[in-house]
């Protein structure tokens, strides 16, 4: 029964399960369901977009899945104008507020809710300070209007008929509060202004005079007389002035007295435009002026106006422009005295005692301060009308490119002019700030500070900076006058010529780097050292600092100066005596442990480092690093004999022989038929040290240099083409060094030994329906050296088309008639024929160029009859439009160009005759791109994920090889699409991707394939550019960043 | 500017008083100041590979994809304006230059020509060579010295013509015979004509009026990618790495001083860039032709 009752369980629960998946699989989640603080503000807000009090979020958002975004269905105020119509807004209107026009409607509108009626972002004129400054419209008596109901009391929000956005026109607007009555008509001395801009006199906004009059009013219009300029107030045009304007004002103001201070006219004035400035009723500066402050000049002059980094005080505070300039007459730019004089009133004490100097800068002598100084300021400091150097460069033109050098001095490079010269006036030469050392001093204080503790260099000592430095740049580093070589040698030439005429000269000394040991300067060692050694020394010698910390040092190598010269020596190695004298001297020769341990060998005839390291081994007698078992055994008398007098020497007949006797593996190599000269002469100690060495196998050397040591000749010098495994130094690759069944000891025979690394050509080559003779024959060194060429590339015995006349007779008719009677004698061979094999006759290569294939010679090249026969008719573009001219013409009609398309140059990737390759390309696409963009072909290399079309060298999978119209050459008209043609990009992934989704790191960008993957591979996986898939999501979701 | 052996430990140089003085050695430090997306209506960029700068606060943008110019003025660090100059004449804007009275002169990638828009936006024709025997020249760059002589980079004829103000051909040098794919040319204010090899990663000058380019340092093709850009300024020369994602600088020996911004879509980073400007006060401009943009950067370079 309890058995019964659980199957029962378990199909209910199972049957529960599944109702439970369908629903997770099919239920979507609302938005507040994460968004519920969204909900919480909104809900509270007094009022609300209906969307959002109908939870109808999908009406403007799209929704974003499990990638949090905020994705719109639309950018900008598109959206919005989905529903609001724009009419409804009045957008049809032909004022349209600049916020409207320019802005999103959010600037203004909070989309969501707010507490402020149609959703504005504040409540009353708030939401308009956020543009308007509040100043203006909170001054002492504010318009009533505006005080009650706001901004709207006027103006409308969107758009409206009148200018300014108001909701009427002129006087009218007015006239709705301010009705034209007798009232109105006796507050204006009985005019009839009902139809005149009432803005004339008052500020709409707010004023601190009453009545909203601006600030200040003509005394005429005070004294209620209008008709000391205007007609009489009932006459038929009131309005109309009495008489011309100039001679109105002129009537009231002195002319004489306008006019007293300089021959310099301001041209309103000059022309009697009072108005131009003035104001006849009222103004918003003083003197009726029509702006207040400097704005009234800024109407005309406005390009003063805009604002500098560093402002003239002058212009900027007081009486700003009239502090230097009149407003009617003056002096020259209508200054109110000589430049000179206008600047002293403020800068008279500096230009006085400026003057009393030595040396004074003529601009400043003459009082031209505006040579160097924007009088109305500047961005620049000082006020300085550009960037220092470039004003000094005004007058001093010839040192702008004196000075440009590689090493620049850093103010000079800063154009810092001022570090070291005085702009005004200087008691030293050239205007400096101060004369030698002391100069320097300034900036390079601390490393002038006292002499040296061990050595100060004599020219820092005396202050001599000059001596060794050019003070504002040179092309050498450190801004030394010439080369650090010949700086040096200046005073140090006879040590110089005493290092140099030796056996070995120490190579930074050679290449004149005394700086890398020595301190130009001062230093807490003696000779300007700047460390001591071994330090010093390990700073270049860094493999033997590693090998010292490694193993036991042999005491000396503290000392480097105990056993080497720091400069040049007499002695190889830069020895301070040779080597036997050198060791003797803390060894003793003549001691009876050391004759024993030598065997009795006389000591001038041991050369110690043959088996001693001379700086550190792991063996106490400091032996080097592999040690022959019979010497380590001390069981020297195997190889040796014990007689007199050369008991060092081996055995009689025992060289080789003795090698053999514990080498058995050896016996097998040396008796094959083909074996390596020391080991036929049996000398082995040819190639092996036989008893230390710090080589593998006992080697005397590095393998490579080893095998140069007897065959430096085995390349050419110099080679037009070395064989790689030469070139890596890397011998063994063919050949045995001791002996082989082939000759020269070579690891495989003929061919074989070239397909190992060469199997793109022997492969085909051995597939190929007509062979090549000498090939079959005489394998691959019919034609090729195996180590260098010096006469032509790819290792050719020769260049072809000599190479190839060795076989083929040139001079017989039959050639002749082969090739049309063309002499081609002189021609590449290799530009039509293959000569590893063809599947074509005549071993040409697989795809020939149809003319060529039908024997058309002359439709390229003039007729073999023509003094030049082998002269093509034209050049590429021209030559080959004659048949290609449909493709070319559809190139042209792009807008970029493959470059060698551009420059006509088809021969560039094509071949004109035969190829291997399909299009008669030259090669393979990855190696004629490779040709030029190798370096996106090495980024693919390095891409531990690799695109496929790349790697197969299928570049014109993605690019136009010829041109398109886009920079890239792509063969869509975007990435994306280009992607496209192979990936289907919508299974991809989930992430949003396409035109409508936008980058958020980059507005003008939006999600594609590139946005995370890099097409020609990245050093991480995926083609991604970071490390991980978190560090590039997290590029956009910063919020997961951790 | 003094530099200082690598192999000195930095301890050492630290007790010699040396490091201040290694700092002072990388002063030239590309910083994001802003980057201009959109033009005076709003309108975005699209790929954008030309850009010059006048010291006047003047910059004009080759808007390629969009197939106009843009004028905008940086002044106190801001980029504003941004009007659109469209001409039937210039489909594919690449590269700009404006010249001292304030023309602009647009190299079009479509025509492999010249043409001229005056101060005011209109247009002033094509740059016609005088003077010149055969084929005109097929431009792959230029660019205008102080004098607004104009230094025309001919791929086809492998030579640099250099006209005068009224266009006719003063000086020529032709390419070296061992360049490979020479992308640029720029001219120094001592008249010193550069020449970049973007195959080769190498450097060429030629001394004013001399006939001959010769190599300016070993080839930078362990330190660059695909050179396709150079501007002098200030002593030093700029190597534009459009497939390397930055840009080099160098001394004008050629010697190598460093790197400067990374591949990127983010404000500072650059993706494909284009021509490079110096505005006044070392502001850089630098047209991101995949990142839609145009970047400005403080550089520090004078």
């Amino acid at each position: 029964m309890a058995r019964f009752r659980t199957g029962w369980l378990l199909i209910g629960a199972v049957l529960a399960s599944g109702a439970a998946s369908a629903d997770r699989a099919f239920k979507q989640k609302d938005c507040l369901t994460c968004h519920s603080k969204f909900a919480a503000k909104y809900d509270s807000a007094r009022y609300a977009h209906s969307a959002v009090k109908d939870r109808k979020c999908d009406d403007c958002h799209l929704r974003h899945g499990i990638v949090p975004a905020l994705v719109l269905k639309k950018q900008g105020n598109g959206l919005c104008l989905s529903c609001h119509e724009r009419k409804a807004l009045g957008l049809d209107k032909p004022n349209v507020h600049a916020a409207v026009r320019a802005g999103p409607c959010i600037k203004c509108h909070d989309p969501h809710g707010s507490k402020a009626e149609h959703l504005l972002k504040a409540e009353g004129p708030e939401v308009c300070y956020a543009c308007h400054r509040r100043e203006a419209y909170e001054k002492k008596n504010v318009h009533k209007a505006l005080a009650s109901s706001g901004c709207g009391a006027c103006h409308v929000a969107h758009a409206a008929d009148a200018k300014q956005l108001l909701k009427g026109d002129g006087p009218k607007l007015c006239t709705g509060c301010h009705p034209a009555n007798g009232r109105l008509s006796k507050a204006h001395g009985e005019y009839p202004v009902a139809d005149v801009r009432c803005t004339l006199c008052h500020d709409p906004h707010s004023s601190d005079s009453a009545k909203l009059l601006r600030a200040s009013v003509h005394p005429a219009m005070e004294g209620g007389v209008c008709d000391s300029c205007h007609a009489d107030k009932k006459a038929a045009q009131p309005y109309l002035l009495t008489d011309k304007l100039d001679k109105l004002c002129l009537g009231c103001h002195d002319a004489a007295a306008l006019t007293s201070a300089g021959p310099v006219e301001h041209p309103p004035f000059k022309k009697g435009d009072c108005t131009a400035c003035h104001d006849p009723h009222t103004g918003k500066g003083d003197k009726l002026t029509r702006v207040a402050g400097n704005g009234l000049c800024l109407t005309c002059h406005r390009a003063k106006g805009d604002p500098v980094g560093r402002p003239h005080p002058a212009v900027t505070t007081g009486a700003g422009c009239r502090s230097c300039h009149l407003p009617h007459t003056g002096k020259k730019s209508l200054l109110a005295a000589a430049p000179e004089e206008v600047c002293a009133r403020c800068h008279g004490k500096l230009r006085e005692g400026q003057l009393k100097r030595k040396v004074v800068h003529p601009p400043f002598e003459m009082g031209d301060c505006a040579t160097c100084h924007d009088p109305h300021g500047s961005n620049f400091p000082g006020m300085m009308p550009g960037r220092l150097d470039q004003v000094c460069f005004g007058c001093h033109a010839d040192k702008e490119s004196e000075f440009l050098k590689a090493h620049t001095h850093k103010p000079v490079q800063d154009g810092l002019c001022n570090a070291c010269h005085e702009g005004h006036a200087s008691d030293n030469p050239k205007l400096l700030k101060a004369t030698g050392a002391l100069l320097c001093e300034k900036c390079h204080a601390d490393l002038m500070k006292g002499a040296g503790s061990g050595s100060t260099h004599p020219p820092f000592a005396d202050g001599k900076c000059l001596g060794c430095h050019d003070p504002h740049g040179s092309n050498t580093a450190g801004m030394l006058l010439s080369d650090q070589k010949t700086v040096c040698a200046k005073c140090h030439a006879k040590a110089v010529k005493a290092a140099t005429s030796g056996k070995s000269v120490h190579s930074a000394f050679a290449a004149g780097d005394c700086s890398k040991c020595h301190s130009p300067h001062k230093a807490g060692l003696k000779t300007l050292l700047l460390a001591q050694p071994p330090d010093l020394c390990f700073s270049c010698h860094k493999d033997l600092k590693a090998r010292l910390a490694s193993e036991p040092n042999h005491p000396p190598v503290e000392g480097c100066l105990s056993c080497h010269k720091p400069h040049g020596s007499a002695e190889p190695k830069l020895w301070t005596e040779p080597i036997a004298s050198l060791c003797g001297q803390c060894h003793d020769t003549a001691d009876k442990s050391f004759r024993a341990a030598h065997l009795g060998i006389d000591p001038k005839d041991i050369r110690c480092i043959r088996c001693h390291d001379p700086h550190s081994s792991k063996d106490a007698k400091l032996f080097k690093r592999l040690v022959h078992p019979p010497f380590e055994a001390r069981d020297c008398g195997t190889c040796h004999g014990v007689a007199k007098p050369s008991p060092f020497k081996l055995l009689p007949g025992a060289e080789g022989k003795i090698c053999l006797d514990c080498h058995l593996q050896l016996e097998d190599l040396v008796a094959k038929p083909f074996t390596h000269t020391p080991v036929r002469a049996k000398l082995c100690v040819g190639c092996h040290n036989p008893h230390t060495s710090r080589y593998d196998k006992l080697l005397n050397a590095e393998a490579g240099a080893l095998c140069l040591g007897c065959h430096p000749a085995v390349v050419p010098s110099p080679a037009l083409s070395t064989h790689k495994p030469v070139a890596d130094k890397n011998c063994l690759a063919c050949h045995d060094p001791h002996g082989t069944a082939n000759k020269f000891t070579l690891v495989k025979a003929g061919r074989d030994l070239c397909a190992g690394c060469h199997e793109a050509v022997a492969g085909p080559a051995a597939k190929a329906k007509y062979k090549h003779r000498p090939l079959e024959e005489g394998g691959c060194v019919a034609c090729h050296t195996p180590h260098g060429s010096a006469k032509a590339p790819f290792l050719l015995k020769a260049d072809v088309p000599a190479l190839c006349a060795g076989c083929h007779k040139t001079d017989k008719p039959f050639f002749a008639k082969q090739h049309s009677k063309y002499p081609v004698e002189k021609s590449r061979c290799t530009s039509c024929h293959d000569p590893h094999g063809s599947d074509r006759r005549a071993l040409l290569a697989n795809t020939v160029h149809p003319p060529v294939a039908k024997g058309l010679c002359p439709q390229c090249h003039e007729p073999p009859t023509s003094a030049t026969p082998l002269k093509t008719k034209s050049q590429p573009p021209k030559l080959c439009r004659a048949c290609h001219a449909q493709l070319l013409n559809a190139m042209a009609d792009r807008s970029r160009l493959h470059r060698p398309v551009a420059e006509g140059n088809c021969m560039a990737c094509h071949s004109p005759h035969a190829a291997k390759e399909k299009g008669l390309l030259r090669a393979g696409l990855g190696t004629v791109c490779g040709g030029c963009h190798a370096d996106t072909l090495n980024r693919q290399q390095a891409s531990p994920t690799k695109h496929k079309p790349v790697a197969e060298g299928k570049c014109t999978a993605c690019h136009d090889p010829h041109g398109a119209d886009g920079p890239l050459a792509l063969v869509k008209p975007t990435a994306m699409e280009t992607c496209a043609a192979c990936h289907d990009v919508l299974k991809h992934m989930s992430h949003p991707m396409g035109e409508k989704v936008a980058d958020p790191r980059n507005r003008n960008l939006s999600m594609q394939c590139l946005s995370c993957h890099r097409a020609h591979g990245t050093e991480y996986k995926h083609m991604l550019p970071f490390a991980t898939s978190t560090d590039l999501c997290v590029k956009c979701h910063a919020q997961f960043k951790r | 500017m003094t530099t200082v052996p690598r192999v000195l430990p930095t301890g050492l140089l630290l007790a010699l008083g040396l490091a201040p003085r290694l700092a002072r050695a990388d002063a030239v430090a590309f910083v994001h100041e802003t980057s201009v997306y959109v033009d005076a209506k709003g309108s975005s960029l699209k790929a954008p590979e030309g850009v010059a700068c006048a010291p006047n606060g003047y910059v004009v943008v080759a808007d390629t994809g969009n197939h106009r110019l843009l004028t905008f003025t940086f002044k106190e660090g801001r980029v504003s304006g941004g009007d659109e100059l469209k001409l039937k004449e210039l489909v594919s804007p690449v590269r700009l230059q404006i010249d001292g009275k304030g023309n602009v002169l647009a190299l079009d990638a479509k025509t492999r020509r010249i043409v001229r828009l005056t101060a005011t936006g209109g247009y002033g024709g094509p740059v016609e060579t005088k003077g010149l025997e055969g084929d005109a020249p097929v431009v792959g760059a230029f660019k205008l010295d102080a004098n607004d002589n104009l230094y025309l980079l001919d791929v086809v004829g492998r030579r640099v013509l250099v006209l005068d103000p009224t266009d006719a051909v003063s000086w020529q040098v032709a390419f070296p015979k061992d360049a490979g794919t020479v992308t640029d040319i720029a001219v120094d204010t001592g008249g010193t004509l550069y020449a970049i090899d973007a195959v080769g990663a190498r450097l060429w000058s030629a001394d004013k009026g001399t006939k001959a380019f010769r190599p300016l340092g070993p080839s930078l093709k362990d330190r660059v990618a695909f050179p396709t850009y150079v501007a002098a300024n200030g002593g030093r020369l700029f190597l534009v790495d459009t497939n390397g994602q930055g840009i080099a600088l160098l001394g004008a020996d050629g010697s190598f001083q460093g790197r400067q911004l990374a591949f990127g879509w983010g404000d500072g980073l650059v993706n494909y860039p284009g021509q490079l400007c110096f505005a006044p006060g070392g502001i850089a401009f630098l047209a991101d032709r995949n990142n839609n943009r145009v970047q400005a950067f403080t550089t520090g370079a004078k």
